[in-house]
């Protein structure tokens, strides 16, 4: 089957693999799960490409597929350990946040599966309350509280040790 | 000082290696699935996979010696044998599992899920192969924490509702995993056993998580404040394992018969802890022609680990190293912990996912498919729906070899608990 059908797939998902792969980062935390995600969303992509092209919102709808597959975690035994380290030692001089935003990640990465999912999708994607709910099938009031919850946690687990030289780049 | 939202918005999500995401694999999968699509799922499918002989050796030797040709792999026989008792405890230096050879075919059943649940993974297993572990995802929502024994489910009613795992099991039936617990700024997970039919939290730690338990009730695991823990039984205070000075954080993932732990410290090195107290660094093997960056033990039977090593950030994965063709630089590693002899091991992609006294492993093979390789015989996994990518992960593997867990997506693309009976 090569029709207009797919060739209109292989675009759409060649131009979104970048995006998609930053928003597994970002869940995952490990690249090569990143790239597990992503392979696997855009599998189950194809199979349902027909129905799915004429979503109205086709960018969400194959974010809400990839962070459901997140939340299942297929591979459970590796789902807490990185692959790689974070990123390299910064320079002392260099105050750029980049050992803030490894402690975010690790302190992240203690919070459950679901809780994670909303942090990204809220506050980093900006998604509102509704939109969350959606993508992870569940309620307002779910989100509302996984969200309270989850930033409490990180409140706590940042407070333990000192946020220093972190610069606002938002 | 920034808040955590601030923090949040600057995470950097750019990953730091090239894509390996292929469109035409998902196209190749994607079709074998779709053919399928509309097609009836017929309960307990039989499938049944050959053997392909000879398509995966160990490769990559560190040492200077070679594995014994045809090895199992176990560990080399000492030249100068020592006076042998009347018995052997298992796991320990002299103990031998009963050799048997390599499955060639193995068949595929669906195993059943606590109140019909519609979708559920197996994690963990014992030795025996009676006995898995794992999770459900019930229809209202959430996870929940399940023991099968015989292939009859039972639900192991852990507290808390936030996510749940049981990781590993023995023959006797005690199970070992986590649960998170706590309410707004005060979450983690929680150590448990179910052992005796009934659940209990491992003592002496507030937030932590278990890892492995092994034939005596010895579990291992780590608290959340970077500490490598052993449990002598589910009812034992922990005991902390020692690391070098200077080390930053220690995780215990597995524990052999003899007791001899294994896991990782400072976030980037494999770690042996021996019963006798002794304990060290295993060996960094090289990856492209430099010693790997990080590696880290996951599991260990019959005083073989197995774990992985990776070679770091700049790695493009183009070395001559096949396991690293998929852009991967991360490979999986045997080490055999008495004698420090380290290997490579080829055919499965970056990282195993369980391993027997045999020596036998258990990971994704190259085209994505779940894969036994024991000794130089390789068998693909049948799935229960089309084989696509990640569709079909085994997780356990009997010391006989004869028994998988594991979870292969249906027909719908739903996660289903499965067992291999292989011969």
């Amino acid at each position: 089957m090569r029709d207009a059908s797919e060739e209109e797939y292989v675009e759409y998902v060649t131009a979104r693999i970048p995006a998609l792969r930053r928003l597994a980062f970002l869940l995952a935390g490990d690249e090569h799960r990143a790239d597990d995600l992503v392979q696997q969303t855009i599998t189950r992509l194809y199979v349902k490409w027909r129905r799915a092209h004429a979503a109205d919102n086709l960018d969400a709808y194959v974010r809400t597929m990839l962070v459901r597959t997140y939340v299942d975690e297929r591979r459970l035994g590796w789902a807490r350990v990185r692959l790689f380290r974070d990123a390299p030692e910064p320079p002392p001089h260099q105050n750029d946040g980049i050992e803030d935003r490894q402690v975010v990640r690790a302190a992240l990465r203690q919070v459950p599966r679901r809780q994670q999912a909303v942090l990204v999708l809220r506050f980093f994607y900006d998604r509102s309350v509704d939109d969350v709910a959606e993508m992870l099938g569940c309620s307002t009031g779910t989100v509302k509280s996984q969200t309270a919850r989850g930033l409490a946690t990180l409140r706590r687990l940042l407070g333990e040790r000192e946020l220093a030289g972190f610069s606002t780049k938002t | 000082m920034p808040s955590e939202v601030d923090l949040l918005r600057s995470l950097d999500d750019e990953p730091r290696t090239p894509s390996t995401v292929d469109v035409r694999r998902a196209i190749a999968d994607g079709r074998r699935r779709r053919a399928r699509r509309g097609v009836a799922y017929a309960g307990a499918a039989t499938v049944t996979a050959l053997a392909v002989a000879g398509a995966s050796v160990a490769g990559g030797l560190v040492t200077d010696e070679p594995p014994p040709a045809g090895s199992s792999g176990g560990p080399p026989t000492t030249a100068a044998a020592r006076p042998k008792g009347e018995y052997t405890i298992p796991g320990t230096a002299d103990w031998r599992p009963t050799a048997v050879p390599p499955p060639s075919s193995c068949t595929l059943k669906r195993l059943p899920a606590p109140d019909g649940a519609p979708m559920a993974l197996i994690s963990g297993g014992d030795p025996t192969g009676h006995y898995h572990v794992g999770r459900s995802y019930p229809r209202a929502g959430g996870y929940q924490a399940v023991i099968w024994h015989d292939g009859t489910p039972r639900k192991v009613m852990l507290p808390g509702d936030l996510e749940e795992a049981l990781r590993d099991v023995n023959s006797k039936g005690t199970a070992v995993g986590w649960s998170f617990a706590g309410g707004e700024g005060d979450m983690g997970p929680v150590p448990y056993a179910y052992d005796g039919g009934k659940v209990v939290k491992l003592q002496g730690v507030r937030r932590g998580s278990a890892s492995a338990v092994n034939e005596a009730g010895a579990i291992v695991g780590d608290d959340d404040a970077g500490h490598a823990l052993v449990w002598p039984s589910a009812a034992a205070k922990p005991i902390r394992l020692p690391v070098p000075a200077g080390t930053s954080g220690a995780t215990a993932a597995d524990i052999d018969e003899d007791g001899t732990t294994v896991g990782t410290i400072g976030n980037n090195r494999a770690y042996v802890w021996f019963a006798d107290g002794t304990h060290r660094a295993l060996p960094v093997p090289t990856l492209d022609g430099k010693p790997a960056a990080i590696t880290r033990a996951v599991y260990i039977r019959n005083g073989w680990a197995t774990g992985v090593a990776s070679n770091g950030l700049d790695a493009k994965g183009d070395g001559p190293n096949a396991n690293l063709a998929r852009g991967g630089a991360v490979a999986t590693v045997r080490w055999n912990v008495r004698t420090g002899e380290t290997q490579l091991v080829d055919g499965v992609q970056n990282m195993p996912d369980a391993t027997n006294a045999q020596g036998w492993i258990l990971g994704i093979g190259p085209k994505g498919r779940a894969v036994l390789i024991a000794g130089e015989t390789t068998v693909t996994l049948p799935d229960l729906g089309e084989p696509g990518d990640l569709s079909t992960i085994a997780n356990t593997l009997s010391d006989d070899g004869r028994t998988i867990g594991g979870q292969s997506d249906d027909a719908t693309d739903t996660i289903q608990a499965v067992v291999w009976h292989c011969q």
